[in-house]
This record gives C-alpha cells, sequence and structure tokens, in this order.
C-alpha cells in the first residue's frame, strides 16, 4: 500500500459543539471571578515552588555550615612565671610596686617599677 | 491532496520556500478578536473559538495523546484570555500567540498527570468527509501517528495541518528551527519505517 494512499485527505480531530459550549462557558464563568491571590498563584507555579524548595535548602544547609562551631587546636600555654620578692628587696619598694595602678602607670611610676623588679628572680617551676 | 501528501512524506529542504507556508486568512480575523478582547470585549472569544480552536485541540490532542486532556488544555488557553481581557498587550502574530498557549497548557497538564494514568482515548484522523470509506486507512494512520514520540506527533501537527514554517513551530513549541525540522524528519521517517515503505 503506497503511503500518500494511507494519508491523502486525513483531516485531524474537530473540536465538538459540545466542547465549545463547555470552554466557553468555563472562559465566561472565569472572566466574572476575581483572580486568585498573588501568593496562590505564586505558588501554583511547579517551577516558583522548586525554586522556592532549592533556596530553602541552600538556606538551611549555609546555616548548617557556618553556625558549626570552628574547630580550635589547643596548644599548651606556657604558664607566666610567677614574680616573686627579690631576695633582699627593699620592702618600701615592694609596697610601692604593689600599690602601682594595675594598667597605665606613669613614667616615673614605671621606672619605680623596674627599679623592683631588677632585683626580682623569675620562678620557673 | 496530493500536493499536500507529497509534501507531508518528503524530507524538509532547508532553506526552500516551498516549507514556508503563508500566513492564514484567519490571522487577520484572530488579530481582530483579540484586540476586541482587549478591548474588554468578552464576546471575541467566540470568534477566536471559530477561527483556531481545532488547530489548538488538534496541538493538545497530539501531546497529550488524550481528548479529555486536551480539551483541558483548550479551556486554560481561554480561560487565560478571558481574564486578561481588557489588558492584553498589542500580539504580532495572533496564531502563534494562542498555539503556544495551546503547546504550553498541554505541557502542564501532561505534568499533572498522575504515572500510570490510562488516557481516556485515542489520536484519531478522520476520514475525508466526502470519501467516508476511507475509515479503515484513518484508523490505521491514527494508529501508526500514536506510535510516534508525542513531540514528534506535534510537529507533524503544525507542519501537515496547521501549515505553519519550521520558524514558527520551533517559536511555538519553543525550540530552535533547526530542531523542529529535524523531529519532523525523524517523525516522517518513523512513519515511513512503520508503514512499510522504502525511503
Amino acid at each position: 500500500m503506497i503511503v500518500s494512499d494511507q494519508l491523502a485527505g486525513l483531516e485531524p480531530p474537530r473540536v465538538t459543539e459540545e466542547q465549545r459550549r463547555r470552554v466557553l462557558a468555563a472562559a465566561y464563568r472565569a472572566a466574572g471571578e476575581p483572580l486568585p491571590a498573588l501568593v496562590n498563584r505564586l505558588w501554583g507555579n511547579r517551577r516558583l515552588r522548586l525554586a522556592w524548595a532549592a533556596a530553602a535548602l541552600v538556606l538551611a544547609g549555609a546555616h548548617v555550615f557556618i553556625s558549626a562551631p570552628p574547630v580550635v587546636t589547643v596548644r599548651p600555654v606556657a604558664t607566666l612565671p610567677a614574680v616573686v620578692s627579690p631576695r633582699g628587696a627593699d620592702s618600701d619598694l615592694m609596697a610601692a610596686a604593689r600599690a602601682l595602678p594595675a594598667s597605665g602607670p606613669r613614667a616615673s611610676d614605671r621606672r619605680l617599677l623596674q627599679q623592683v623588679l631588677e632585683g626580682t628572680t623569675w620562678d620557673r617551676s | 491532496m496530493e500536493a499536500v501528501d507529497a509534501r507531508l512524506l518528503a524530507e524538509p529542504r532547508y532553506g526552500d520556500n516551498c516549507w514556508v507556508q503563508p500566513t492564514s486568512a484567519s490571522d487577520s480575523v484572530l488579530s481582530a478578536a483579540l484586540a476586541d478582547l482587549a478591548r474588554g470585549r468578552l464576546q471575541a472569544l467566540d470568534a477566536i473559538w471559530d477561527a483556531i480552536a481545532s488547530d489548538l485541540f488538534g496541538l493538545a490532542l497530539w501531546r497529550t495523546g488524550s481528548r479529555n486532556d486536551a480539551e483541558e488544555a483548550v479551556q486554560e488557553v481561554f480561560v487565560r484570555l478571558a481574564r486578561s481581557a481588557g489588558r492584553l498587550p498589542a500580539i504580532a502574530r495572533p496564531r502563534a500567540y494562542l498555539l503556544t498557549m495551546a503547546h504550553r497548557a498541554a505541557v502542564d497538564v501532561v505534568r499533572r498527570r498522575r504515572p500510570g494514568e490510562p488516557l481516556d482515548s485515542a489520536v484519531e484522523l478522520l476520514a475525508p468527509a466526502l470519501d467516508p470509506g476511507r475509515a479503515a486507512d484513518a484508523e490505521r494512520a491514527s494508529h501508526l501517528f500514536l506510535q510516534l514520540p508525542p513531540k514528534h506527533r506535534e510537529v507533524v501537527h503544525l507542519k501537515h495541518f496547521v501549515d505553519l514554517s519550521f520558524a514558527e513551530i520551533g517559536q511555538v513549541i519553543g525550540v530552535p528551527t533547526f530542531t523542529a525540522a529535524s523531529r519532523y524528519r525523524l517523525a516522517i521517517r518513523r512513519l515511513r519505517e512503520l508503514m512499510g515503505v522504502e525511503p
């Protein structure tokens, strides 16, 4: 059988009068209805739903990654040597040194402290 | 009809003007109807239906393979048109515009379809009105076309029954012109194999 004989004059499926009535009635009905809310229209879009899900996953992953505590390697810290009283140090100077403010000593105080400390020994135990 | 059949079964030749079909006379009708719709006249939907409903339904039917799904896709097109009445932009190519809407609606319908859901009916080509004795040919051809992939079926429909150029087909289904022509060529080749016709 020749192919052209098979296809000659064949027609595509046609719409029926019943379909016309149904479709146009639905269209006229839809025209009178208010549009659904923007959120619902967006949610009805499959691609947008996928994009939303992907964004949520990325954010959740980033949150987990960033909020994880950093790994800290603990190194032994050398114990600061304690300052001990020098043998035979002047007790007045020691008392003056103790009376110095903890921070921000003036230059004269710093010199006084240096004098005191020059007579100290470092206890490295 | 012989000329149409020869065109259907021949390989596409790029750059040959015979493959670029003139725009349909219904374009002017559609343009006027869409302009009416843009002005808010809902009655223009009737004229749009009369001008292009068969093409839209055929495209959706060949894409979905189901009459119910095709009707749902066409209804989606008209519902969107109705909702956009009064604020429809100017459309340069109304037929391509509406066919694109139908194609996208059909694709959405197929995506929403549950896996394994049986189709209610098959695509059916019709025998010519003046020759009802060819019903068997129509049934056989319809059966053969159903064995083509939906993407190929819709290109054959747009080319053979809607008379679109490959460039227009590409615009409607969202693929390059070359891809549209390639799908058509593959569909015809497969059809020849199914019919047992030597290339």
